[in-house]
């Protein structure tokens, strides 16, 4: 569904991605793991055209990204930034402006729809009507992914959603991406610190070290030598119960 | 027990209550908009009857529909309902300028008034005056300074304000600087055009030195019919281009990011918005003078009413605008007279505490 080729990319002089190869088919739910600073962010404003690579292909599908237009492009891809601005209205309005990319010049009895049944589906029903400053974190963070599904995208791509949530939101909020991805058969990409988090949700692992993909594959690519050589830290990888565990020495 | 087909209905009538729920809401907001436009139908009809000739509600209709003819014809035509149009069309533009600046530059504290933008008109209409000789005064019967040729005065406060927007645009852009210190720049614009006005009138004769003070007092009376109509085209085509983007305004607010990523065309909108605010806020001022306030305030307390919700925001804040700068020209009218008080010091008399309450009521948000 997505495939990069010998994807560059710097700000200014600084280069963050150096030639960058991967496929990623749909159903996928890809972590793109590293460690800060090591160009995930920047690789998935690239995947949704918010940056332009110097030079390298990104395509969805045959189609390369740079053909594509703003309005087509944010129909097939859904991306939730870092950061987020703290909008106060009501939480049926914050997920129904994932909308905008569909709606002509109203909003259509179909996305009033659409937006019912997002809603209910990331089980914010007891929530449609409040206001988005009366939730916690793990609430907001739902409202903001219900939003990216409104889109009713091909591609989601998630930038550290489970930052700052508790182990129980964390736990939630990743069993429902990983949900929605076989539902809708999905691409899903995430980048997360957490690694032992991935293990447990991810099907695929993309490691980025110093801009360019370190390992790329299934479970198998993550052992104790390029969890070392990618996060400079020593682990130790047990199996516990149905998942590895991932253990800092 | 509940049976999968009474989890079905369930599932069903409760979709279909949140439909029902969220369509009533879009009805009460609407409804919202004749509550806010009846007062200002109300308070405009009040505004023609105010005056020193004060007139009931059939003289009214009589100098209506007397045209510039009869005995109230003239005082209605020439000078009352000028007046109420003038208000209505620059309360309503300076709130939805107000509105949008806010929101593209993502700062609450945003107005024409607050970024220099008016500040930067006024300097390019003293600069018109001064320099370009486009402010010959002259006393008119009722003792007033008018000030002529207002078409060169407008355009150079338009450059003027143009050179506002420019630089803080180029703050933004250039130099990365964040939305909350462009308020701090547009403090320092402020000053900056303050001082290059008063370089100005340091150098110009004691005629000229009047008609610049006289151009910055915000009045309403300064505008006849031809002011209205420069002033209300100014307003329709970026009124009617802010109605068109009020998607794209609702998604700016969740951040430039998201906006992009929801195919929001962000720097293209932000210096468009810019352009067609600093244009229309430039217009008003160019013809009324500096009117303080009416620009941030009105935004604000609809959003306490009804939310941010741009479908609703635009129009709404510029019904507000509206009737707050009618309400405000009925009270300089009436609060010394026979003296009638330029309406710029009744808006930001009443603004300020206005202001105050607001900061206080939306702390909690």
């Amino acid at each position: 569904m997505i495939s990069a080729k010998d994807l560059c990319f710097s700000y200014d002089k600084k280069r963050v991605l150096r030639g960058i190869n991967f496929q990623l088919k749909s159903g996928e739910l890809v972590s793109l793991l590293g460690v800060n600073g090591s160009g995930k962010t920047t690789l998935l404003k690239l995947i949704c055209g918010l940056l332009q690579p110097d030079s390298g292909k990104l395509c969805i599908g045959d189609i390369p990204i740079k053909e594509m237009s703003r309005q087509e492009l944010s129909r097939t891809i859904a991306y939730m930034p870092q950061k987020s601005n703290g909008v106060f209205c009501p939480v049926f309005d914050a997920v129904l402006i994932g909308r905008r990319p569909h709606i002509g010049f109203e909003v259509s009895r179909y996305d009033i729809e659409i937006t019912t049944e997002t809603i209910q589906m990331l089980g914010l029903t007891e929530l449609a009507f409040n206001n988005t400053s009366e939730l916690s974190g793990g609430e907001l963070q739902k409202v903001i992914i219900a939003r990216a599904l409104v889109q009713e995208p091909k591609i989601l791509l998630l930038d550290e959603p489970i930052n700052h949530l508790d182990i129980r939101n964390q736990l939630e909020i990743m069993a429902i991406i990983k949900n929605i991805t076989k539902k809708l058969n999905l691409t899903t990409v995430i980048v997360l610190h957490d690694l032992n988090m991935a293990m447990r949700f991810s099907d695929k692992f993309l490691l980025l070290k110093e801009g360019k993909v370190y390992a790329f594959g299934g479970r198998e690519v993550i052992t104790p030598q390029v969890v070392k050589e990618v996060y400079q830290i020593d682990v130790i990888i047990e199996k516990y119960g149905e998942y590895p565990l991932i253990i800092p020495c | 027990m509940q049976t999968k087909e009474n989890r079905v209905v369930s599932f069903r009538s409760y979709s279909k209550d949140i439909n029902e729920q969220y369509i009533g809401l879009l009805w009460k907001k609407l409804a919202f908009g004749f509550f806010i436009f009846l007062p200002l139908c109300l308070v405009f009809i009040f505004s023609l009857s105010v005056g020193s000739l004060e007139l009931s509600i059939t003289e009214i209709i009589e100098g209506l529909l007397s045209r510039t003819n009869g005995e109230f014809g003239h005082v209605i035509w020439n000078i009352r309902l000028a007046r109420a149009v003038a208000a209505s069309i620059a309360g309503a533009g300076l709130a939805v300028t107000g509105a949008i600046i806010q929101n593209v530059l993502k700062n609450p504290l945003a107005s024409p008034f607050t970024i220099g933008i008016s500040q930067g008109a006024a300097f390019g209409a003293a600069f018109a005056i001064i320099v370009l000789g486009a402010g010959q005064t002259h006393m008119t019967g009722n003792e007033m300074v008018t000030v002529k040729n207002p078409y060169i005065i407008t355009s150079s406060a338009f450059l003027g304000s143009l050179l506002s927007v420019a630089f803080i645009l180029s703050l933004s852009y250039l130099k990365r600087v964040s939305p909350e210190s462009i308020i701090l720049a547009g403090v320092a614009l402020s000053a900056f055009f303050g001082a290059a006005t008063m370089f100005l009138q340091y150098f110009a004769s004691d005629i000229q030195v009047a008609a610049t003070v006289f151009w910055t007092f915000g009045d309403i009376g300064k505008a006849g019919w031809k002011e209205n109509l420069l002033m209300l085209f100014a307003f329709l085509l970026p009124f009617v281009y802010f109605v068109s983007i009020r998607w794209d305004l609702n998604a700016l607010q969740w951040g430039d990011e998201t906006a992009q990523s929801l195919g929001v065309g962000v720097h293209r909108l932000r210096i468009l918005s810019m352009i067609l605010c600093s244009a229309v806020v430039a217009v008003i001022t160019s013809f009324l003078g500096i009117i303080g306030f009416v620009g941030l305030i009105s935004p604000h307390i609809i959003r306490l009413i009804i939310g941010g919700d741009y479908r609703f925001l635009i129009p709404y804040s510029a019904f507000f605008g509206a009737l707050f700068l009618l309400v405000s020209d009925i009270i300089a009218r009436t609060i010394m007279a026979p003296v009638v008080l330029p309406v710029g010091i009744i808006t930001s008399f009443a603004g300020v505490p206005m202001f105050l309450y607001l900061l206080i009521k939306m702390r909690g948000t």
